[in-house]
């Protein structure tokens, strides 16, 4: 295995789909804070001490992915395409909605961090943003993902959405699980 | 009628244990994506293909060159043909 492009690839592979699933681990768990969908796992408080745990999770992971793409001689992108999405000259909406999810998870970020300073309405629709990041996140998974043939990895990536799609429409109807 | 919401608890209580359990969902989805990726690096049916690299023609020459076809990198040193060799032998 060629450390410069191989290994590179393999990183950018697993840290692509690892940093989805944390992401959508930390979704679902901000979601069930409000609709106690995870009533039955854990009590409120567990569910958002686990939805703050997982930025450590996904946080790493996403940035390994997105530095073992710019490192990545084959995939041509550059730290431009990190800033101005769609500007790769090849799957430009694919690639540029993985910039797009970056940038929004960006902005949910610092808004979280400064959160003190916002008021509880301004953070929560800097907070929905998430929603956004997360299936710009997915579409950018699917459009450009290269291991969807496999069928496992192709389950992963739809019970991802699924389970997002799921807990979001009880949200929106505001459907309470009984704890 | 009691409340059904205080009389239910929960199946995991620890926070720790919480963590735990979604470190390991997060990094079980990164091994098992890493083995997958180290033994199926080159997708043939890959979505996206760098134009650069993917219409990539290199012009026949006498010395080593290295062919990058999607994620296939083959190295060529000799001319290789279809026709039948004219003489054989026990190994050919």
């Amino acid at each position: 295995m060629s450390l410069n492009t191989d290994l590179i690839w393999v990183i950018a592979r697993s840290t692509g789909t690892a940093s989805l699933v944390a992401l959508t681990l930390s979704v679902l768990t901000g979601i069930a804070l409000r609709t106690g969908t995870f009533a039955w796992l854990s009590h409120n408080r567990g569910v958002r001490i686990v939805h703050g745990f997982l930025t450590v999770l996904w946080i790493p992971l996403g940035l390994a992915h997105v530095i073992a793409l710019l490192f990545d001689r084959y995939a041509q992108i550059g730290l431009i395409d990190l800033v101005i999405p769609f500007g790769v000259s090849y799957g430009r909406l694919a690639i540029g909605l993985g910039t797009i999810s970056m940038q929004l998870i960006l902005v949910v970020l610092v808004s979280t961090w400064l959160r003190s300073s916002l008021s509880n309405g301004q953070w929560q629709w800097f907070h929905r943003l998430s929603y956004i990041a997360f299936f710009a996140a997915f579409a950018h998974g699917v459009m450009s993902g290269t291991d969807l043939a496999n069928p496992v990895v192709a389950a992963l990536a739809w019970i991802t959405a699924a389970a997002v799609a799921l807990v979001a429409l009880r949200r929106v109807t505001r459907l309470r699980i009984p704890a | 009628m009691p409340d059904r919401r205080h009389s239910t608890r929960p199946l995991i209580s620890s926070t720790l244990a919480l963590r735990v359990l979604a470190s390991a969902i997060t990094l079980t989805s990164f091994g098992g994506m890493t083995i997958f990726a180290s033994e199926n690096l080159h997708a043939a049916k890959a979505p996206l293909q760098p134009a650069a690299v993917a219409t990539a023609t290199p012009a026949p020459t006498a010395a080593p060159t290295r062919v990058t076809t999607g994620r296939t990198t083959t190295r060529r040193s000799v001319t290789s043909t279809n026709t039948a060799p004219l003489t054989r032998t026990k190994q050919s």
